[in-house]
């Protein structure tokens, strides 16, 4: 019979590795899906990854037995996202960009398939999903992390605001704002492009 | 169909759209583009794999490591250091102007003031214009 959670990290905090490999067995597919969905590119996920269970073991005198491991994991994960972030913003390159002519023309595209509710390749899946990333670039880390979240993982405002340690208002507004800065994006372009046109 | 602009946010899932309304009003139907459209890209989101021998690896980092308990109690050690250097640091300095400073001073001076008038004088001359005490070089 497979040890719970608590039993895991009861283990784990007195130095059995093996309850601790069980513990990344088990959520190692969480922890990937939302670096993935946060960060948008797939090689550096199995390095923030690798820090994110070492920030977990690290973490572990200080988690609440009575609350759910799988929220304390993935508020880790979007931490350390939120972390990774920063600090590429903080390097000299250029990092976001506003969106160019060839990728409104995709956007839009994935809209009208999207309103005719008609399925996708894995190829178009992959590129709807780097445009959206391409959206997402501007969004502030919380609200990034909210509506990744939200959107995402489909986790509920009530469970995202235990897991942020922050009320639900709070949550709805994040997601709420940065559905708003998507679409502000997108017509700002909309209109440069326009602009552009003339 | 309804001249009001549709609550998205109030949306039941299985809720129908006005969709006559989005025919006429640019602003809900770019709303609705938008929201399909990250729904799409969300729901369709490629698949990521964990590569094989992942948690091999991460226990292997783990094992080079002391025990999450060991760690905490090292880390709160680390934090405490210099908060004990303060209060050690606040200590000495309490216990030396109370009992090596001015105390010594004053333990002098009521020696000097129980020897009689005349020794207390002299101390109290001394100490003013700096002359060498009775005995002294």
């Amino acid at each position: 019979m497979p040890r719970t959670d608590p039993e895991l990290v009861d283990a784990a905090l007195v130095g059995d590795v093996q309850a601790f490999r069980e513990i990344v067995e088990r959520y190692q597919g969480l922890v990937f899906r939302i670096i993935y969905h946060y960060m948008g590119r797939r090689e550096e996920v199995e390095d923030l990854a690798q820090e994110v269970f070492l920030k977990l073991y690290r973490s572990l005198p200080r988690f609440d037995k009575a609350r759910p491991l799988q929220a304390w994991i993935s508020r880790i994960a979007g931490n350390h996202c939120v972390d990774a972030i920063r600090k590429a913003k903080s390097r000299p390159v250029r990092y976001f960009s506003d969106l160019s002519e060839g990728e409104m023309e995709r956007i839009e595209y994935f809209m009208e398939r999207a309103v005719q509710r008609s399925g996708l390749t894995e190829q178009e899946a992959e590129e709807s999903f780097s445009m959206l990333h391409r959206l997402m670039e501007d969004l502030g880390e919380k609200e990034r992390l909210a509506f990744v979240l939200h959107e995402m993982e489909g986790v509920s405002y009530s469970e995202m605001s235990r897991m942020l340690s922050t009320s639900e208002m709070a949550v709805r507004i994040r997601v709420s704002r940065a559905r708003k800065k998507l679409q502000a994006k997108f017509a700002a372009s909309l209109a440069a492009g326009k602009e552009r046109e003339r | 169909m309804s001249d009001r602009h549709i609550s998205f946010e109030n949306l039941e899932p299985d809720e129908s759209i006005d969709t006559a309304h989005l025919e006429v009003c640019s602003r809900c139907r770019a709303e609705y583009r938008m929201r399909a459209f990250v729904s799409l890209a969300s729901k369709t989101a490629p698949e990521i794999e964990v590569p094989p021998f992942f948690s091999a690896r991460v226990t292997a980092l783990i094992k080079s490591e002391r025990t999450p308990v060991l760690f905490y109690f090292e880390r709160a050690a680390r934090q405490l250091v210099p908060v004990l250097l303060a209060l050690v640091l606040t200590t000495g300095l309490a216990f030396y102007t109370l009992f090596q400073g001015p105390a010594e001073e004053f333990r002098t001076e009521a020696l000097y003031r129980e020897s009689g008038d005349e020794v207390y004088m002299e101390y109290v001359v001394s100490s003013l214009v700096g002359l060498p005490e009775e005995g002294g070089e």
